[in-house]
This record gives C-alpha cells, structure tokens and sequence, in this order.
C-alpha cells in the first residue's frame, strides 16, 4: 500500500501480547485513517455499553495517510476510545513529531486492549514491537518519562505517554506526546492508565511510500509556496502570536467565556492575550512536524511565584485557565499549563472545573471546609495550587479530577457545569456565537470546538464571514463543517492549515486539496463526492457508536445558563442560543430522526446497516 | 466625530504613531473606508473588521464613538 503502510500493531496488555494485523485496502479507502479507523474499530469489537476503564475498553492509536508524508500538517494521530469522563466514544487529537515516527516504522495504528497487572511500555523499533517492564516509570511526570525512555531506549525515539494524572483515573487525563502535545481531552489518558501502559515509544527509518512521488511533491511545492505568499514577507499570526491571539477577536465579539460563561468579555483580557505572551513569555515558536505554520510556544516563566519552563499556553488553555476563572496572570496561567502537561491533564476540563468550583464557592453551595480554602474567583494561587492537587488526587482535587459535572452534581446543582454531554465547553460562549452552540451540542464527543468548529466562519473570517448572532441556516452549515473536520482527522493533517488550503472557500467547503493529496499519496483515486460521503460516514458511524450506547436527542443538549439566561454584556447582550431551531434544521439536513437517530436509509447509504 | 481603532497582530503595524488604542478624528459621514485609507491598510490586507463587536465593511457609515477593531483573520484553536 502506499500513504498507509497496511499494517496494525494489536497489543493485549492481559495476555501480554503484541501480534500483528493486515489493514484492509477497502476499509482504508472508506473510512482514510486516524478518526475514521478508530470508530470502525470501536463498532465492529466493543459493546458501546462497556465501562470505560474496565479492560474490556479499546483504546486505538490511529495515524492518517497523510501523516509522516511532506503533506503540510501531515503530522497528527487521533486516540479512540469509550471516554471516562462522557461515557460517549471520544477522539482526541494530537501533532507533534510521535504520529509520523509511527508511520516511518510501517504502523498505521496501534489498538490497545485487556489491562496489564503491572506497568508495561509498548516499543516500536523500525518495524519490530515489544512490550516491556514500566514500573520504574510509574508515577514519573511526563517530561521525566520521556527522557527516561529516549536514554532506554533511543536517543531519537519519540514517546507518547501519560503522567500521575492518568495512572490514578482522572476522568479528563490527557495521553502526552513529545513532552508538551497533548491527547488532551475526553480522559484518553485515564484508559491508558486502567490498562497500566504508561508509554508507547518508537523509532522509525526512511520515508512513507508513495502512489505518484512527483505529483505529491509538486502538490506540496505548490502549496508551501501559496501559503509563503500569502504572507507577503511577514509573519503568520499564529507564528507570530500564537493561537492565544484568539483572544482579541472572542473579546471583542463579546464571547470570551468569564467566571464560569457568567459573562461574555473579560476585564482582565490583556492579560492572557497571545501579544502579552509573546511579550512576556515566548522564548521561540515551535512547529509539528511537516508544519509551515509553528503556533507551538516555548515559554519560560521568571516570576518567582509561578517559575517554570515548558510549552503554551494556547487559546483554549487562557480561556479554561484564564477568563473561566476571572484570572488575569498569565504568569499563573501559564504554571498551570506547565502542570497539566508534567502530570497529563487536560487543560480546558481542568480550567473549567475549576471555574465550576468558584462559582459553586461564590454561590454558597461549596462549603470552604471540603475545598480547604477560601475560593473566589481570580485567585491564580488557588488555580495552581487546584491543578497540582487534581493530577496528584490530593484532598479536593479527588473531586474536582472527576470533572465539572460530577463535582456540581455532588454539591446539589449540576446546572452550573457548562459542558455538552458532560464534557467542558471550549472558549466560546454559544449565547454570541449561535452556530458553536449546535456544534458543541451534536459533537459526537461532547462539547468540543475540534469536531466542526464555525468559530473560523462565525468570528475568524476563515474561509469567510457570517453572523455569529444569526441562528438561520446553522444547521446545514454545522453539518457541512462537522463532515469535513471528520476528514482533515482522519486524512492527519491540522485544521489551522487545511482550513486555509485544502478546502474551497465556500460555505459547504468542499475538500477539493485534501483529495488532490489522498490521490497522489495513495493511489485510492477518491472523487469528490465519495470522499465527502468517507467524513459524512465517520461521523454517521460516530453517532451509531452513540445511538448504541443509548444516546439520543435528549444528550443533544446545552446547559439552561446558554438556553435561558440572557447574555449579561457584550455585543451579544440579551441573547440566548437558539438550540431547538437549530436542532430542528439540523437532523433533517443529516438525515436523521426528530430524535436524533441516523435513518435506515442513511445507514445504508454510507455503508453503515 | 471621533471613532476609536484597535487593530492586532499583523495589522498592529498600522497603528498611527505606534498607539494603541488610537483615536481618530473624522468628518461626520465618514465610512469605515475612510479609516482603512487613514491608517494606510493595503486594499488586500485580508482583514475583519468589527463596529462595536458586529461584523463590518468598508461601506459601514461610522458614528461619534463608535469602535473599530481589525484583525488578520486567524485560525486558532
């Protein structure tokens, strides 16, 4: 095969065992790779009625075609599995130089089964795999694992493990590779840990193979130069800034989520802006591999309160850290970044958590004995001191490392959790951005802004504009999104880049560059319309996983602050989310039942019956 | 009339003197136009532009206190 390499690692950590599997060409072609392949595994072997953290879970590793090639981006992976933290299937995705390692030492994805009685690590060498003793490692942060696990084994083998936080269950631990990329959301790390595999390390040789060698490279030679010209001589913003810069435009649209998405715009906002970072903060920008981008920060951080080194934060990670908990130090913000990604937690589900906690606090309803502390909003000390707790299970971060959710739930007002199928919001509120409120509640894993994010299109100007405050004509728009984020997570590349680049600038962007790629890589011939249909199944077959594990329209679903309460300030002053209108576009268009339930017909259509 | 300018990342370039915020002073009737040419923003700068957080164009006709933000469109995440 070429762009796949045809070839699965299984490893059943009850038996020990690692043996190899043959990729089929007309599953590879259906569903490209990455995403898509986790859910095609997860349908055909795991009962979506399963515990999450029993051994019966699956966990799948999975890279896309496109991943370890010169494709711009190519260098993601997605981790599968029946989340902790949801109980939905979860995807999380990550870049930096691990996934295409996996694909130079010839594996398409790895599928992690059974629990281990004692810690294992999973090492790959240039084709050959094995498991090994990891007690040695147990308990070591993220950053000691990787370099423990480089000097063990090869000085330029890249690791992907989890830290504290994964091995004691917290529900949104996070799967770390190459020290700072983060697996970060749904508790992918938490299912590493209940199989006791602390790591996966490997070292590949040579290239990825090709269908048409020249036709890829002049693909790729023609698109590094559009994207130098666009830049005319300057700099990328996201070089420049970071995706931290995000936050000018969720300010000033007024949908920065503040103190627990109480308000829309944040006083404090300078403060934890991508330019006060590059300010204060950024050492040098780091790129994924094959990325012409380089949005990855390399802080170091002098205060000596909040001293540290490392990589972020990003705009997602200033929002939970940040404005969610009215925290304006971006000295303390970044701390807790550097925390998250040494003891593997998810930064937004940890962020949010803690705003939850505040307001719980604030409100009376969480009694200052069971917290240890007076806790308020905008306390960066608390913040810090919270985080550390939570990946360490220590007195109340036993409770908060369960999630907003289950923490509101157990102090007597689930409503004041601002998650979509239980997991946390991203940084925007969907009172001012209607069409992210239909995404976060139809995202299959939950609210998420990575599963079809119309912040590009409702905020961003990428690939054009519409009206946030409009809830009109949000539904096929959604879908159309939905459908082609599920295709860039399963070819392996980054949206940041594709977005831009592979996709025409119309509003049902059609992945007219993605496909020119896939067909040069590897030799599948898709034409546009079945390469459509392949994102359009992945997220069918997402939702069937769902369907199965008894979800329906009632999930579908946003907290009453976004369905009732009126947005306090802010241009989007006095709106709710018109989710039911949304909702009603929205299945039809997916060909869906009024409850939520993919029809027979569109089943069959996609392959899925 | 005075109209208040924010502009960022790349586009922060533009600001007048090296300010920002900045104020300016322009004739009642002007038009975002109007700032885009004061500030010396290429025509081609691909660029949104808010009036007081709503989306906006070079058409938009301005009023006394009204504010201006402008940013390079960002893919961030």
């Amino acid at each position: 095969m070429y762009g796949w390499r045809g070839r699965i690692l299984r490893v059943d950590l009850s038996r020990g065992e690692v043996r190899e599997e043959s990729l089929d060409p007309q599953t590879a072609k259906d569903y490209i790779g990455g995403r898509g392949f986790g859910i095609r595994y997860l349908l055909k072997e795991l009962d979506p009625a399963c515990d999450p953290l029993a051994p019966e879970n699956i966990l799948v590793m999975a890279a896309g075609p496109l991943t370890g090639t010169a494709a711009p981006t190519g260098a993601r992976y997605m981790v599968t599995t029946k989340s902790p933290l949801t109980g939905a299937v979860t995807c999380s995705n990550s870049g930096g130089r691990f996934p295409a390692e996996l694909k130079k030492a010839g594996f398409d994805m790895i599928i992690l089964q059974g629990r281990a009685s004692e810690p294992f690590y999973l090492w790959i060498d240039r084709g050959r795999a094995e498991l090994r003793p990891a007690k040695h490692l147990w308990g070591r942060t993220t950053h000691e694992t990787d370099a423990a696990l480089r000097e063990e084994t090869h000085v330029e083998a890249r690791t992907t493990c989890i830290g504290p936080a994964g091995e004691r269950l917290v529900r949104f631990a996070a799967i770390m590779n190459d020290k700072d990329r983060a697996a970060g959301r749904s508790g992918v790390g938490a299912v590493m840990g209940s199989k006791k595999l602390k790591a996966v390390v490997v070292r590949g040789e040579g290239e990825v193979p090709l269908y048409d060698r020249k036709a890829f490279r002049d693909l790729v030679e023609k698109l590094n130069k559009k994207f130098r010209d666009s830049l005319k001589g300057g700099q990328h913003p996201l070089r420049l800034h970071g995706t931290a810069v995000t936050v000018m435009a969720t300010q000033n649209y007024g949908v920065l989520p503040t103190r627990n998405f109480q308000q829309g715009t944040f006083e404090g906002w300078e403060g934890i802006h991508g330019e006060t970072l590059t300010r204060k903060f950024l050492v040098r920008p780091k790129a994924c591999f094959s990325c012409p981008i380089s949005c990855g920060r390399v802080t170091k951080v002098d205060d000596p309160a909040f001293k540290g080194e490392g990589e972020g934060p990003e705009y997602e990670t200033v929002y939970a850290l940040g404005s969610d908990c009215g925290v304006d130090n971006l000295a303390a913000v970044t701390k807790a970044n550097y925390l998250c990604n040494e003891l593997g937690l998810d930064t937004i589900t940890m962020g949010a958590t803690i705003a939850c906690a505040m307001e719980l606090s604030e409100r009376g309803y969480l009694p200052e004995a069971d917290v240890g502390r007076r806790l308020r909003f905008g306390d960066a000390r608390a913040l810090v001191e919270l985080t550390r707790m939570t990946g360490l299970r220590e007195g109340f971060g036993d409770l908060l490392a369960e999630g907003s959710l289950r923490l509101a739930t157990r102090y007597g007002h689930p409503e004041l959790a601002m998650v979509a199928k239980g997991q946390e919001f991203a940084g925007y509120d969907p009172r001012g951005e209607q069409g992210m409120g239909l995404a976060y509640a139809t995202s299959p894993v939950g609210a998420s802004h990575m599963r079809g994010d119309p912040a590009y299109i409702e905020l961003l100007g990428v690939p054009m504009l519409i009206d946030p405050l409009s809830w009109k004509d949000k539904g096929k728009l959604v879908k159309d999104w939905q459908d082609v984020f599920a295709i860039i997570d399963s070819a392996g590349l980054c949206v940041f880049f594709t977005v831009r680049n592979l996709v025409t600038p119309t509003r049902d962007i059609r992945p007219q560059g993605i496909m020119e790629l896939l067909n040069a890589a590897t030799g599948a011939g898709y034409d546009l319309d079945e390469l459509v249909r392949a994102g359009e199944r992945v997220f069918n077959a997402e939702r069937l996983f769902l369907v199965r594990a008894g979800f329906n329209r009632k999930d579908d679903t946003l907290p009453p602050r976004m369905l009732k309460e009126p947005m306090p300030d802010g241009p989007g002053k006095g709106m709710v989310c018109h989710l039911e209108e949304m909702l009603n576009e929205y299945y039809p268009v997916r060909g869906w039942t009024p409850e939520g339930i993919p029809t027979q017909e569109k089943l069959r259509e996609l392959g899925l019956a | 009339m005075k109209i208040e300018v924010r502009l960022f990342a790349t586009l922060r370039q533009y600001a007048p003197g090296g300010r920002d915020p900045s104020v300016m002073e322009l004739p009642e009737g002007s038009r975002v136009a109007q700032v885009l040419e004061g500030l010396s923003i290429p025509k081609d700068a691909a660029k949104v532009i808010l009036v007081n957080g709503r989306q906006s164009d070079e058409g938009h006709l301005l009023r006394d206190g009204d504010r201006i933000v402008i940013f390079p469109p960002v893919a961030g995440g």
